[in-house]
């Protein structure tokens, strides 16, 4: 025991009780989240829905990203930016979390290579193609900017590029950075999501066959329980309601159904159009569009808005293919602009749609809004600057198609087409006789706090049919469009019903805001040489100017002592 | 301790090696954040600072050991260090001396690369919009990894007389406590630890420091290592005292 006794034993001892209690701190420390986001726009800051949602994880969450390998410098910044978010989740989830980024061009072989990329695009990753100029040598390549989750042992794409395309591609890159942290968490919150709601879908008999609501089963069920409805008694039982392009005239009994079922707090979402028409129908001599009479409209008006019995026309429109003339026994079929057929990418600045892609209406109205006290009337989407507004019934033909679309006839702008009502309803059978059959005492006049979403296109949730084998085409997909990706239509759903039916705030990690920082180009172009040299001389300078000015301060002050 | 800190700072600043040293690294950093098209701002179009503050790492990696080379190294070379020791102070209050003269050095070091950030803000578009309050932390966090370095420079300098062999051993330990981990972490046979792993190195750490993000529990790592280091030197210096 003559060591203990030793001097050099004490002071290594007492190091291991140092290095033990630091690494003790360390631990009891571990999970105390304390943090300054000094950046301006806190850019590195989560959502506390998204970290109660990272905090609560109980199995562990996989991420594969599909962006590596060699992409251009935009995509780089999305790259970075989707590591650093996935880092700052695995902070979060304490371990439940892990990442790993792929370079689906890393294969043995060509084929092997193609191979990935169809698995790819079959999970729901759809790839980019990307110009890239570098040194002068153009070139193009196919990159994948989606990711897949998988959590106890179920699995989901995400798409990680989903900005406006219109605003161009740099600003797309950005808005998609912003929304990483919504793709993502929403996407872990759907796999991990055990009480799924559920979700009517309204549709009469006589509208909407089913193929044409393929895409948005798909897009929905990923999420939720979409449950199809005909009977309106039975919408008591869900969550939430979608009415699309109904187009049979309510019984009275019915709209009670559906007022008492807002009145009890029933999401509802009503995808309505104010005058009917199917292109479908549209023949030689064209066709008349016709007010649609559902009853709905004496329930919103008394919400709050009304889908007037109009058509908007919009410059910024999609294509349609017809026959402009003969050429020997062979029909001439052009693509030509279908100002019916309206590109809807003008949006509020509210979580459910900020930063999305453009969304591909047909044949919308307009809405007004009336008065409704204590609602909130939130208009969500736009039209463009130029558009007209066709009040019905109107004559429809592909003749109209031939006359240029003249701009001087397009005098209206930003014409809402989507509304959000936020607030207490009253019942539109407040005052009334209640219907034959229900009970009045049971009657609600009044809402406790309810949200309603009225868009007057109820084409805006139908998939288009591919003519050659009559399938459905996803969501958003326009058979004639010239479009590097698809329509947003898939995404605003799924947005609007996040926005209603989760109560844990997710979707507000959507009104974040990240400022983009680029170089001024031309400066940097032009001053590149200035600076490289200002900024490798100019510190050096500056460390030689302290080293001098000390040298002669020093000089001086021992000369004073000298003398 | 306050004139060991006086002494450590005007003794430094009054050799030419330190210009040297300084310049060197001052040189490095312009040319990997400026003029190397790999890593060149240019390159990557945006105004920010991320890739200095990415690359500082590793040059600081070299720079702080030539700094705090000297500190203990060449008091025992000439002897100076047992007539200090004969003086009224403690071995604490000298390391600490010498700790913080270095931190004040590298600091000085620092100063002049915020000509990049004025220089970032001057090419931003439009002139200015470049992120000033994350700049600010980014360089604090740097500031915390430097105090790091800083410790683990001290501690190599009392384990030899040898500056050079003081040099090599804390740009090695640096490199390691630095990258190490999270390269360890990346081995395939480790899979199950790697994140306890890689959280022991600084570089899991650093990450969000060096964005801007004052995470209390990566600072309060970073105190950790300069503690642990300046608590291995004193046991170092003990240790030579009572065997000597």
């Amino acid at each position: 025991m003559e060591f203990l006794k030793r001097k050099s034993t004490e002071y290594i001892l007492k190091f291991l009780i140092l290095f033990t209690l630091v690494v003790l701190v360390n631990l009891g420390f571990r999970y105390q989240i304390f943090r300054i986001d000094m950046t301006e726009e806190n850019r590195f800051s989560m959502n506390d829905a998204t970290i109660t949602l990272l905090k609560n994880l109980e199995e562990p969450v996989y991420v594969e990203v599909y962006l590596e390998g060699d992409i251009n410098s935009e995509f780089t910044r999305l790259q970075t930016a989707i590591k650093q978010t996935l880092e700052q989740f695995k902070t979060y989830a304490y371990g439940n979390l892990q990442y790993n980024f792929v370079n689906p061009d890393q294969a043995s072989s060509a084929n092997a290579r193609n191979e990935f990329y169809r698995y790819l695009i079959d999970k729901g990753i759809q790839p980019t193609t990307v110009f890239d100029n570098k040194d002068g040598k153009k070139s193009q390549k196919l990159i994948f900017p989606g990711a897949e989750i998988s959590y106890g042992g179920k699995s989901l794409p995400v798409i990680l590029l989903n900005g406006n395309n219109a605003a161009g591609a740099s600003e797309a890159i950005t808005q998609s950075i912003e929304n990483i942290e919504y793709e993502l968490a929403n996407a872990i919150k759907s796999l991990a999501n055990v009480d799924r709601k559920s979700i009517a879908l309204y549709q009469s008999k006589e509208s909407a066959s089913g193929s044409v609501l393929k895409g948005l089963k798909d897009a929905v069920s990923q999420k939720y329980d979409l449950i199809p409805v005909q009977n309106t008694a039975r919408l008591q039982n869900f969550d939430a309601a979608i009415f699309i392009k109904p187009t049979k005239d309510f019984s009275n009994s019915e709209l009670y159904d559906i007022d008492q079922y807002i009145m009890k707090g029933g999401k509802s979402l009503f995808f309505l159009d104010g005058l009917m028409m199917d292109v479908d129908s549209i023949k030689d001599y064209g066709a008349l569009a016709l007010p649609v009479e559902t009853g709905l409209d004496d329930l919103l008006f008394k919400y709050g808005v009304r889908v007037n019995k109009d058509i908007i026309q919009d410059v910024n429109s999609g294509n349609f293919p017809i026959v402009t003339g003969n050429l020997g026994k062979d029909a001439q079929i052009q693509l030509l602009p279908w100002p019916y057929y309206i590109i809807l990418n003008n949006y509020a600045d509210h979580p459910i749609v900020r930063n999305m892609d453009a969304v591909y209406g047909k044949f919308v109205s307009s809405i007004d809004t009336v008065l409704a006290p204590d609602i909130t009337k939130t208009p969500l989407i736009f039209t463009s600057d130029y558009t007209r507004v066709l009040n019905g019934p109107i004559h429809i033909s592909f003749e109209s198609l031939k006359e240029d679309v003249k701009p001087e006839n397009f005098n209206k702008k930003n014409v809402p087409v989507t509304y959000l009502l936020e607030g207490e309803f009253n019942s539109a059978y407040q005052n009334r006789l209640v219907p034959k059959g229900k009970d009045e005492s049971k009657r609600l006049n009044k809402s406790e706090s309810n949200s309603i979403i009225v868009a007057s296109d109820g084409d805006l949730l139908l998939s288009e049919i591919n003519k050659k084998n009559n399938q459905p085409f996803p969501l958003g997909v326009d058979p004639y469009a010239n479009r590097p990706s698809n329509f947003a239509n898939e995404q605003l759903i799924l947005n609007m019903l996040n926005y209603l039916l989760d109560d844990d705030g997710l979707i507000i990690s959507r009104s974040k805001d990240l400022k983009i920082r680029p170089l001024d180009k031309v400066k940097a172009q032009e001053d590149k040489l200035l600076m490289q040299l200002l900024n490798v001389a100019l510190p050096i300078l500056l460390i030689v100017l302290f080293g001098l000015i000390r040298f002669y301060w020093r000089k001086r002050k021992y000369a004073k002592f000298n003398e | 301790m306050w004139s060991i800190f006086k002494k450590e700072i005007n003794s430094f600043l009054n050799s030419l090696i330190a210009y040297l040293v300084m310049g060197v690294f001052l040189v490095s950093m312009g040319l990997l954040v400026w003029v190397f098209p790999d890593t060149a701002i240019f390159e990557y179009g945006y105004a920010d600072m991320g890739i200095f503050f990415n690359l500082a790492p590793y040059v600081l990696m070299f720079l702080i050991p030539a700094i705090t080379m000297k500190a203990l190294a060449e008091e025992t070379k000439s002897g100076t260090f047992e007539l200090l020791m004969t003086k009224p102070i403690t071995e604490l209050k000298l390391l600490l001396g010498k700790y913080f003269a270095g931190l004040v050095l590298v600091f000085i070091s620092l100063i002049p690369t915020l000509v990049y950030y004025f220089s970032l803000s001057y090419l931003s578009n439009p002139v200015g919009n470049i992120d000033t309050a994350g700049i600010i932390g980014a360089y604090i966090g740097l500031l915390f990894l430097a105090s790091s370095y800083t410790g683990i420079g001290i501690f190599s300098s009392s384990l030899s007389e040898n500056q050079i062999v003081s040099f090599i051993i804390a740009v090695f330990i640096s490199f390691i406590v630095f990258m190490g981990f999270s390269s360890i972490s990346d081995l395939a046979f480790v899979s199950e630890l790697d994140i306890q792993i890689d959280k022991i190195g600084m570089l899991a750490h650093y990450d969000a420091l060096g964005k801007g993000v004052i995470d209390f529990r990566d600072v309060l790592y970073f105190i950790s290592i300069s503690s642990l280091f300046l608590g291995a030197t004193y046991m170092v210096l003990k240790l030579r005292k009572w065997n000597s």
